[in-house]
């Protein structure tokens, strides 16, 4: 899933630069790691330019009370500009951050959050208390910015991940988030923390949800460590329900993920797999023979030999194995 | 390759190895946005600042004129 997240980094970049990601689109060829750091160098860029403003506002802190900040603020100060200087005043007045920051419109904050500096989010992410961090969460998947939410998400706390499991019901927005989540480790942490049931909950609630929703799902289940998929995997495509299994196959070849679904095909233990086998989009022979193609190295071949071979047990035949 | 086929390199030097795969399209593109990313936050910052200034407490106004621009 390359893609999804080269994609996220150009939104990114795009959003920085206040411009149309469609017309940053070429820059996928650079892969997500380039788009990624030429993102940092130019958000280090473009924050440096404004630190001298930045330093010379900061020195009204002593002048103002928190209340005051929090009041002109949101009274004076579009949350895009908040957002942007926030890191720099948050820094040079730490002490003062969370208070101001406990005085403001989860509204207002969301927005914000969307401008800070990516420097200052590893240092204070992980400060901020749940209680502040819980509304704001909600309101940026309410407005479905799960770009900015896995840019936080990604220096949560376990504390946080436990609070957040406990208050956040949006099984959507948590997966669309994480799937933007830059370093499959801590993604790995995230769902770890948050449990094998939820993860089950969230394939769930996946296969009932729009095609968009559960192509994502599969994205995330293909990034994390095979124990922590399988259930959500069974669910997926080692369910009873053969028709729900086949409409997941379809929205996968329709969003060409193949690939993936065949890594995780290969995670069905052997009660599991006739499920998938019975799937009657499997029976027809040209989905079936595309699955297969898309079969590019040894593992997928094995992937796709092993349901070839539950589909030919079942009795019903398939294309042709080699 | 030259800073005028690739102006963005030219400006931000790293990281070279990124910045060095951009097509001297790419380059001018990123840069134009770049410098107009740059006047456009400074002037939303100072529009806030100017802003900000007008509801402040009139007491500490002065002061605050002061401390931001020295007057």
């Amino acid at each position: 899933m390359t893609d999804l997240i080269t994609r996220a980094q150009i939104a990114l970049l795009a959003d920085l630069l206040d411009a149309d990601p469609a017309a940053l689109a070429s820059l996928e060829h650079l892969g997500p790691e380039g788009v990624r750091a030429l993102h940092g160098a130019m958000s280090d860029a473009l924050f440096d330019s404004l630190a001298s403003v930045f330093a010379r506002v900061s020195k009204l802190a002593p002048l103002v009370p928190n209340g005051v900040v929090v009041t002109l603020a949101q009274k004076a100060v579009p949350p895009e500009v908040a957002g942007r200087a926030g890191g720099a005043l948050g820094l040079a007045h730490e002490d003062r951050a969370v208070a101001v920051l406990s005085g403001m419109k989860p509204a207002y904050l969301a927005v914000a959050a969307r401008y800070v500096d990516p420097r200052v989010i590893p240092h204070f992410a992980p400060k901020i208390p749940s209680r502040l961090l819980i509304p704001t969460a909600k309101e940026l998947l309410r407005r479905r910015d799960y770009l900015t939410a896995s840019r936080f998400v990604e220096y949560a706390t376990r504390q946080h991940i436990v609070d957040f499991e406990k208050a956040i019901d949006d099984d959507e927005g948590l997966v669309r988030t994480a799937a933007l989540v830059w370093r499959t480790d801590i993604l790995n942490d995230i769902l770890r923390v948050a449990g094998p049931g939820r993860v089950v909950r969230m394939a769930t609630a996946a296969r009932a949800g729009s095609p968009e929703f559960a192509v994502t799902m599969l994205s995330v289940l293909a990034r994390i460590d095979p124990e922590l998929a399988i259930p959500a995997v069974e669910e997926l495509l080692g369910n009873p329900d053969t028709d729900a299994v086949a409409s997941i196959l379809g929205v996968a070849e329709h969003e060409g993920v193949l690939v993936e679904l065949l890594d995780l095909a290969a995670l069905l233990t052997a009660d599991a797999l006739p499920n998938l086998a019975a799937a009657p989009i499997l029976r027809d022979a040209s989905f079936a023979s595309r699955i297969s193609g898309a079969a590019d190295t040894a593992s997928r071949r094995k992937s796709w030999k092993r349901i070839a071979r539950a589909i030919a047990a079942a009795g019903v035949p398939a294309t042709a194995v080699d | 390759m030259s800073a005028e086929r690739n102006p963005l390199l030219a400006e931000l030097k790293e990281p070279h190895d990124v910045l060095s795969q951009l097509s001297p399209e790419e380059s001018v593109l990123l840069l134009g946005m770049l410098r107009k990313a740059k006047a456009t936050h400074q002037q939303r910052l100072d529009g806030s600042v100017e802003d900000t200034l007008k509801v402040l407490p009139r007491l500490i106004r002065p002061a605050a004129r002061k401390i931001l621009f020295g007057k």
